[in-house]
């Protein structure tokens, strides 16, 4: 275990050594103050009841932007050594490859939750900054909540996928556009496919997760979120299965 | 040999689609001996030295580090390598103290003080704190030797240590390599194809082609050569027609002769006799050489110069 912990530490060091990452974080946080310069600060906005809640609601923008980030990491992390060639001197140590496997994977996890939290508590703090007398409903709070596990086991979703196509294919560019095409295309792909009672099964049609938060669960009879997750949850395992498998088992001859 | 081997192939065969690469490949290294692995290119060294390492899973056969199997016990039995796979990719993004870091943190018992000693082993104290990205190609292959050594491996793989060096670059590492193999005392394995560097830097030589081991050197060190019995010597001479009728009468095979020379195989105590003899028929002798066998006129004796297949 503190092996693993030392892994991660390791991925650690190599993303934040990186130019290219400091200027994705760069745009994480240029995007969380542009959705609050465009914030409704007019209180007597006749289109908008309640400010605060508007703001809370509306500010999924970031969300897209960290999946998009976390996407970008999970289609590289592996990618890069095999690219570079330097996988070569990092599977030639006393560590099992399933641990340097789940490391990496473990990092990119990690790095979306914790923009994620981040990202709450600025805009909670934002929030509270542009709206002195608001306050927060219990309601309002557990539809946020809601939103943002949702929206968390969304990215989740993405970065396995796009973990399982890089490490798969070897294919940085392969696994990003896959990943993000998917991810930027699905509730469009949903819909076309919405007559076809099949298509449900179909993981890029569950992929939707954050629609669920406002409802009370159920979108139609058939499309519950208990069913979405289901859906997602296999695939999910699918996906790990064949991660873990082929890395374990391959040749290295890059 | 008494002593245990370090590594042990047995029979090893290699099989990628319907081509088989390695094909029932054996041998054994030992502890404190610096190996030359050599072989035409495609002949198959890189690809057993992934199987070594573990890169690359053997069709058949096993492999075993220190008694222990790496396909069985890939933790244990890999603790006791280090090496570098052809060349030393390392994060170019990161200082090289922070490359060292990183894999000392994936082994057990590398302290601050180790990876210092090692920086200073391979003379890159002055650097080590820049980017890799600025180091020339020379400083990175030290840099993949102090990671190769970081924890004392009983066995170091090197492939193709050498390549895209300079000849003063080269020269350098060879130097680095005869003195950590000394200081550290470790069993080395390097592959190339380049046949003069592995003569000067190796005790043995293992020379493979097509997958299979067709040779198996002692590297002669001087004096043993100045001892062997019989020599090819090169004789500089005017009349060589007049020095050859000498010759026949002596009963000495001619190997090859032309205008100015001839080359014959005599034994070392009957050199000055000829000599005597050929001065005393009033022969000119412009000059008397030994031309001792290198290793690249038996590479290609034993390959036959022949083509990869």
């Amino acid at each position: 275990m503190i092996k693993f912990i030392r892994l991660i530490q390791n991925e650690n060091m190599k993303m934040f050594s990186q130019v290219s990452n400091w200027v994705m974080l760069g745009f994480y946080f240029v995007i969380i103050f542009f959705n609050v310069a465009m914030a409704p600060v007019d209180e007597t906005d006749q289109f908008v009841a309640d400010p605060f809640s508007y703001f809370l609601s509306s500010a999924d923008t970031p969300m897209v932007v960290i999946t998009t980030l976390s996407i970008i990491w999970a289609a590289g992390i592996m990618a890069a050594e095999f690219s570079s060639g330097t996988v070569k001197l990092l599977l030639i140590r006393p560590v099992t490859r399933t641990k340097i496997l789940w490391a990496k994977y473990t990092l990119v996890v990690l790095y979306a939750l914790v923009l994620s939290i981040l990202y709450y508590v600025l805009t909670l703090m934002f929030g509270f900054l542009l709206y002195t007398d608001a306050s927060l409903s219990s309601e309002g709070v557990m539809i946020l909540a809601k939103a943002a596990g949702l929206s968390f086991l969304e990215s989740l979703f993405m970065i396995t996928l796009a973990y399982m196509i890089a490490v798969i294919s070897y294919n940085r560019s392969l696994a990003l556009g896959v990943s993000m095409f998917l991810y930027l295309t699905n509730t469009v792909i949903a819909f076309f496919l919405q007559t076809k009672p099949w298509s449900k099964f179909l993981f890029f049609t569950q992929l939707n997760l954050t629609k669920y938060a406002s409802h009370d669960g159920a979108v139609s009879a058939l499309n519950t979120l208990a069913f979405a997750l289901c859906v997602l949850g296999v695939y999910f395992i699918l996906f790990v299965v064949a991660t873990w498998v082929t890395f374990s088992n391959r040749d290295v001859a890059s | 040999m008494s002593k245990q081997p370090v590594v042990q192939l047995d029979h090893i065969t290699k099989v990628i689609g319907n081509k088989t690469i390695i094909d029932q490949l054996s041998f054994e290294l030992f502890p404190g001996e610096v190996v030359g692995f050599l072989g035409p290119n495609g002949a198959g060294k890189t690809t057993t030295i992934r199987m070594i390492v573990g890169l690359m899973a053997p069709t058949a056969g096993e492999i075993l580090i220190q008694g222990i199997d790496v396909q069985q016990d890939f933790e244990k039995a890999i603790s006791h390598v280090g090496a570098i796979v052809e060349n030393p990719e390392l994060y170019k993004y990161m200082s090289g103290y922070k490359n060292l870091l990183h894999y000392a943190r994936m082994v057990d018992g590398v302290t601050e003080e180790r990876i210092d000693e090692v920086i200073e082993l391979v003379g890159l104290q002055n650097r080590i704190e820049q980017k890799v990205s600025t180091y020339s190609l020379g400083m990175r292959q030290r840099l993949g030797l102090a990671q190769a050594l970081l924890h004392r491996p009983s066995l170091l793989i090197l492939d193709e240590p050498t390549n895209g060096l300079d000849p003063a670059g080269i020269r350098e590492f060879r130097d680095y390599l005869r003195m950590v193999a000394d200081k550290e005392d470790v069993c080395v394995l390097v592959s190339s194809h380049l046949l003069s560097e592995i003569e000067l830097m190796c005790d043995r030589t293992l020379i493979i082609q097509s997958g299979k081991l067709i040779g198996e050197k002692q590297i002669q060190k001087e004096e043993v050569t100045a001892e062997a019995k019989k020599q090819i010597v090169q004789f500089q001479v005017n009349p060589v027609e007049k020095a050859i009728s000498i010759l026949q009468l002596q009963k000495i095979v001619l190997l090859y002769s032309n205008q100015t020379s001839f080359e014959i195989e005599i034994e070392r105590d009957n050199v000055p006799k000829l000599v005597k003899n050929l001065v005393a028929e009033d022969v000119s002798i412009f000059a008397v050489e030994t031309r001792v066998k290198s290793l690249e006129d038996e590479f290609l004796e034993i390959t036959g110069g022949k083509s990869v297949d």
